[in-house]
């Protein structure tokens, strides 16, 4: 069954041309992804749609079975609570720390306290960042911010796992080590999708591509991972 | 434990950084200090007029016009004097025999002269004026007060009758006409903090724009985000408030202050009975952390309306 599936979806940003049109796939559950085409093509649109940071303005959007257009806005958070995504700039909040910026998923889901902590704690060190708990984001490098945009996508244990440029900013070594992270997600059941223009990482993983030219999809419906595999 | 506080109290969007981050405050306290004072006034000028209206309810007035001095004359004679003191006589046994008055008692010279002499001044001396004769009466209930103003017109028709209505219904018009522009201006203030209050939230809103989206798109939900920033509202409205109630408190001990050393003898002096001061103390705070807090919900969840 698609987790997500788009229907001759349009985007146009106020009264300019279509950024993305007649955009049709489908992912199902459990794949992995990777979103290429040049820059300008529509990645980031395509990904906004995909967080529902955007609405198309034609087309259908189905969201874990939920068409998002008759959707209720007050039902929104539940869906975007289901999708993990590590932003291109990470978009961290500055004043608090790298405990409290990952466990804001879970605060706005009304977790308790005390399993936030344990989660939390046991996620930076995951992550590599165990000691790095009360440091705030200008205070760390480049690397560890984007640890902790992922480890803020990943506390919730998303559904989907959206990533815009995750490499843009790190050489390839931690590239193909943060693309291994994902997989690593991706095997315990995550549905992954990446958007990238390093086609040295794309050719490093053999997972399926989905290639965005001029604001549509130039190749056939992306394979699942039983079929790429 | 420092966590379980910033759950509690903090909030994930940094709204006491930047731009304007204690101005809520400022202007709640504002709004607070002017609308607690005009409190304190109406309430002030409602306790001179109740001890106006209940010392001068169930009472009257008789006054008994003074001989003047003819042209010729410097002085008054003393045939016209005398004629004054009957009158002041035949008045007081009349209003003794009436049923209508419980009590009559003349009142001293020097008792009219201390009457007079807040509008006169000091320095100008009462000596040789022509002073009337004042009778402070009392009256039984439902005292029929027009048979007993003929009966002192048949004695003499320079005696008078002063029921004070005229004198009360001035009080209370010039009182009510105060009561209503100060709760106009009181509208006026609250319609004008509303709208103060809503463009500080906007404001706030446009400058965490970043961090309200970031909250928005990992799933928060409109009230979840509109709940940091109403209680960010309200703290900084407690404690705006907090400020406009003591300027209000040392503003109003200056008054008091000014009022008894100047006009106390013609104005009674202004008493607050314990209720009013607890709503002087709890009202403004109230009604003022209400309306903040409502209007900071209020245009969050309209901001946030327009997100996708």
């Amino acid at each position: 069954m698609a987790l997500v599936k788009f229907s001759s979806v349009g985007l146009r940003y106020g009264t300019g041309s279509e950024v993305l049109h007649d955009v049709n796939f489908e992912l199902e559950a459990g794949t992995f992804h990777f979103l290429t085409g040049p820059s300008g093509a529509g990645k980031t649109s395509l990904m906004k749609l995909l967080y529902l940071g955007q609405k198309p303005t034609r087309g259908i959007i189905s969201m874990f079975s939920n068409d998002m257009s008759t959707m209720p806005r007050k039902k929104t958070p539940e869906i975007r609570r289901q999708i993990g995504v590590v932003f291109q700039d990470f978009r961290l909040l500055n004043h608090l720390s790298a405990f409290d910026n990952i466990a804001l998923p879970l605060r706005v889901s009304n977790i308790p306290e005390a399993d936030i902590k344990k989660n939390v704690t046991e996620l930076l060190r995951w992550v590599g960042l165990g000691d790095k708990t009360d440091s705030r984001p200008p205070t760390l490098s480049g690397g560890e911010q984007q640890r902790v945009a992922i480890a803020r996508a990943i506390i919730n244990r998303p559904k989907l796992l959206l990533a815009d440029e995750p490499t843009g900013n790190i050489d390839s070594d931690i590239g193909i080590k943060l693309l291994s992270l994902f997989e690593e997600l991706n095997r315990h059941g995550t549905t992954v999708l990446i958007a990238t223009h390093d086609e040295d990482i794309v050719r490093h993983f053999p997972h399926p591509q989905m290639r965005l030219e001029e604001g549509t999809f130039l190749s056939t419906s992306p394979k699942t991972r039983s079929e790429a595999a | 434990m420092s966590r379980k506080i910033f759950k509690k109290y903090g909030y994930d969007i940094s709204l006491d950084e930047g731009v304007g981050a204690h101005l809520i405050c400022w202007v709640t306290g504002l709004m607070i200090f002017f609308v607690t004072l005009m409190m304190a006034v109406n309430f002030g000028l409602s306790s001179i007029t109740q001890s106006w209206v209940t010392g001068l309810s169930g009472t009257m007035t008789v006054e008994i016009s003074p001989p003047l001095p003819s042209a010729e004359e410097e002085k008054i004679s003393h045939k016209s004097r005398k004629k004054f003191n009957n009158i002041i006589k035949d008045v007081l046994t009349l209003l003794k025999d009436n049923v209508a008055v419980s009590e009559a008692r003349l009142l001293s010279e020097k008792e009219v002269e201390n009457l007079i002499e807040p509008w006169m001044g000091q320095s100008i001396t009462l000596d040789g004026l022509p002073l009337p004769a004042l009778i402070d009466i009392k009256l039984v209930p439902n005292a029929d007060t027009k048979a007993l103003r003929n009966s002192l017109k048949t004695l003499d028709p320079t005696v008078t009758l002063d029921s004070h209505i005229d004198t009360l219904d001035g009080i209370r018009t010039l009182v009510n006409t105060a009561t209503l522009f100060m709760m106009l201006l009181t509208s006026v203030i609250i319609a004008l903090a509303i709208v103060i209050i809503s463009g500080i939230v906007r404001s706030k809103m446009l400058i965490h724009q970043a961090e309200v989206e970031t909250l928005h798109l990992i799933g928060a939900s409109d009230e979840y985000i509109a709940r940091q920033f109403r209680r960010h509202t309200l703290r900084g409205t407690l404690k705006g408030a907090l400020y406009g109630l003591v300027c209000t408190f040392i503003t109003l001990f200056i008054i008091c202050y000014i009022t008894r050393t100047v006009g106390g003898d013609i104005f009674p002096r202004p008493y607050l009975t314990p209720s009013q001061w607890t709503a002087l103390l709890l009202l403004p705070i109230t009604v003022g952390s209400l309306i903040a807090h409502l209007t900071a919900q209020a245009t969050v969840l309209k901001e946030l309306s327009q997100l996708p």
